[in-house]
């Protein structure tokens, strides 16, 4: 009987451990207990890959990896397999999609043009953005733009090195009465956009955006690749 | 904040977007290239020179095969022999600064409801005009419901296709992506100009918006005729169900909307009666079919 017994435990155990339904939990249970692992390329795959690639991150979750769908004129899509999307116009993030509240429209008020902050910032550089959230209460936001800090320093990341430039915006409402921070790094010989903090609305989270590709591109080797 | 998924594993998502995308290009080419011999003049050339550069698909159909789908927009049109997915009608205005998508809305100028609409414009109207005969006396409410009348004469109606427009989400999400049944179709993309138009007795007036105001607020603030005498407004959207914001000083509700919203401010009861208590629905009937330029 005990011998049959074992038999019985170790064939079930053995055909539980075959079953893809098992796994499923085993996923599950780790992604509820430890969370979603960090999106991470080798350098190689970077390489490799079709399409260019981002590192997202928002406070408390994972890093996670969005590909470039769309790309025309300065207007660039990065798309996620579970339909999420960030819409860059230039290094500014100017829309998203598949998230519960979304940026909508961020624009220019009518009569000027320059809004956009590159290389060439300078600080005290002044504009304003018109901004436009899902979140009604936050319908149309008029922030004034100005450029507080710009300096050189040595971007790292992932074990990338390269030289760059650092440079905050500040984001100011009269009528919320209320301070955000942008922040942008590029690279200090091609302008390339390397990385960027962004929240253009109080009632949105910050997004980190590495553009992982671009970084690969500039940047040496880490050591050990 | 949804997508704590949207970690990719890399051989699946390369070969994923990889195929996704070929597939894709190849028939934005095909459209595009189709489109562009058939129309002119076209404002689509970036979009037909990228779609070219991107794939050697260059052949288009014989002429003499009629479009399935065709769009016009902002006096343009553009053609597909094939009902394209929505994704490919909007790839050519990604590179769009101007349009604000949340506001933009693609009608359907075939469709067979088409008749039905056009009734229910008709009905409105006449409506409007017994109303405003029976009201002759009171010269300010003749000029206001004439005004009225005149401003929803004036509109164009049509069937809206129900979803929401946006190249980027259309592109990755398949939910946003549907195929066009074969039409004519209107992309229609109000220039964003930080109001809410307000629409009632006197016709539509455009009230500016501001952060953290309520509805209630920005009636208050109009001068929408008749405002201080009204409980519920109705806000009126081409893809969504009508829905009542009270906004009376004893009923009001918190309720915040966007720039570009349409409010119908709903005629008075007592002006009504009886035989035109219907009159009401079927101004916001006809409001959720209205294309704004």
């Amino acid at each position: 009987m005990p011998c049959l017994r074992c038999i019985l435990l170790v064939s079930l155990a053995a055909l539980t451990a075959c079953s893809s339904t098992l796994m499923a939990y085993k996923d599950t249970l780790e992604v509820a207990y430890f969370g979603l692992p960090d999106a991470n390329f080798t350098p190689e795959q970077i390489r490799q890959s079709p399409q260019d690639i981002v590192y997202a991150t928002v406070p408390g979750g994972p890093r996670v990896s969005l590909a470039q769908e769309l790309a025309t004129s300065n207007t660039v899509t990065w798309g996620s397999l579970d339909h999420a999307a960030l819409v860059f116009v230039g290094t500014r993030l100017a829309r998203t999609t598949g998230f519960a509240s979304n940026l909508l429209h961020v624009a220019p008020p009518r009569m000027q043009t320059n809004t956009s902050i590159d290389l060439n910032s300078m600080v005290g550089q002044h504009s304003q953005l018109q901004v436009l959230h899902q979140d009604a209460r936050f319908s149309d936001v008029i922030w004034q733009s100005e450029v507080v800090h710009k300096q050189s320093v040595a971007f790292e990341y992932d074990g990338f090195a390269v030289p760059a430039v650092e440079i905050e915006e500040r984001l100011s409402s009269v009528q919320l009465g209320m301070e955000l921070t942008q922040r942008y790094w590029f690279d200090a010989q091609s302008g390339a956009l390397l990385r960027t903090i962004q929240q253009l609305s109080p009632a949105m989270t910050e997004f980190d955006v590495v553009f992982i590709s671009a970084l690969v591109r500039v940047a040496q080797p880490p050591q050990g690749h | 904040m949804k997508s704590r998924a949207l970690f990719l594993h890399p051989q699946r998502a390369f070969y994923m977007i990889g195929k996704t995308l070929t597939a894709t290009v190849r028939s934005i080419c095909w459209s595009v290239v189709v489109a562009a011999t058939t129309y002119a003049p076209l404002s689509f050339a970036n979009t037909l020179q990228t779609a070219v550069q991107a794939s050697s698909v260059t052949a288009a159909p014989p002429a003499t095969q009629p479009l399935a789908v065709t769009v016009e927009y902002g006096g343009n049109f553009v053609g597909f022999y094939e009902p394209p997915r929505l994704s490919v009608l909007l790839y050519a205005f990604h590179g769009e600064q101007q349009i604000v998508w949340h506001h933009a809305r693609l009608f359907q100028l075939d469709s067979s409801l088409q008749g039905e609409i056009n009734q229910l414009q008709h009905q409105v109207i006449e409506q409007l005009k017994a109303l405003t005969r029976q009201n002759a006396s009171d010269k300010q409410r003749s000029v206001d419901l004439m005004e009225l009348t005149r401003w929803l004469a004036a509109g164009h109606y049509a069937k809206p296709v129900p979803v929401a427009l946006d190249p980027s989400g259309a592109w990755v999400a398949p939910r946003d992506n549907p195929k066009l049944p074969a039409g004519k179709y209107r992309l229609a993309t109000p220039r964003y100009n930080s109001t809410v138009q307000l629409v009632g007795l006197g016709g539509a007036v455009y009230q500016p918006v501001e952060a953290l105001k309520p509805v209630w607020w920005l009636l208050q603030q109009s001068n929408v005729v008749g405002a201080d005498a009204i409980d519920t407004v109705w806000l009126v959207d081409s893809i969504k169900p009508t829905a009542a914001i009270n906004v009376a000083s004893w009923n009001r509700d918190e309720v915040y909307v966007l720039a570009g919203s349409r409010i119908f401010v709903p005629l008075d009861a007592n002006l009504l009666g009886e035989e035109f208590n219907q009159l009401n629905n079927a101004i916001a009937a006809l409001l959720s079919y209205r294309m704004e330029e």
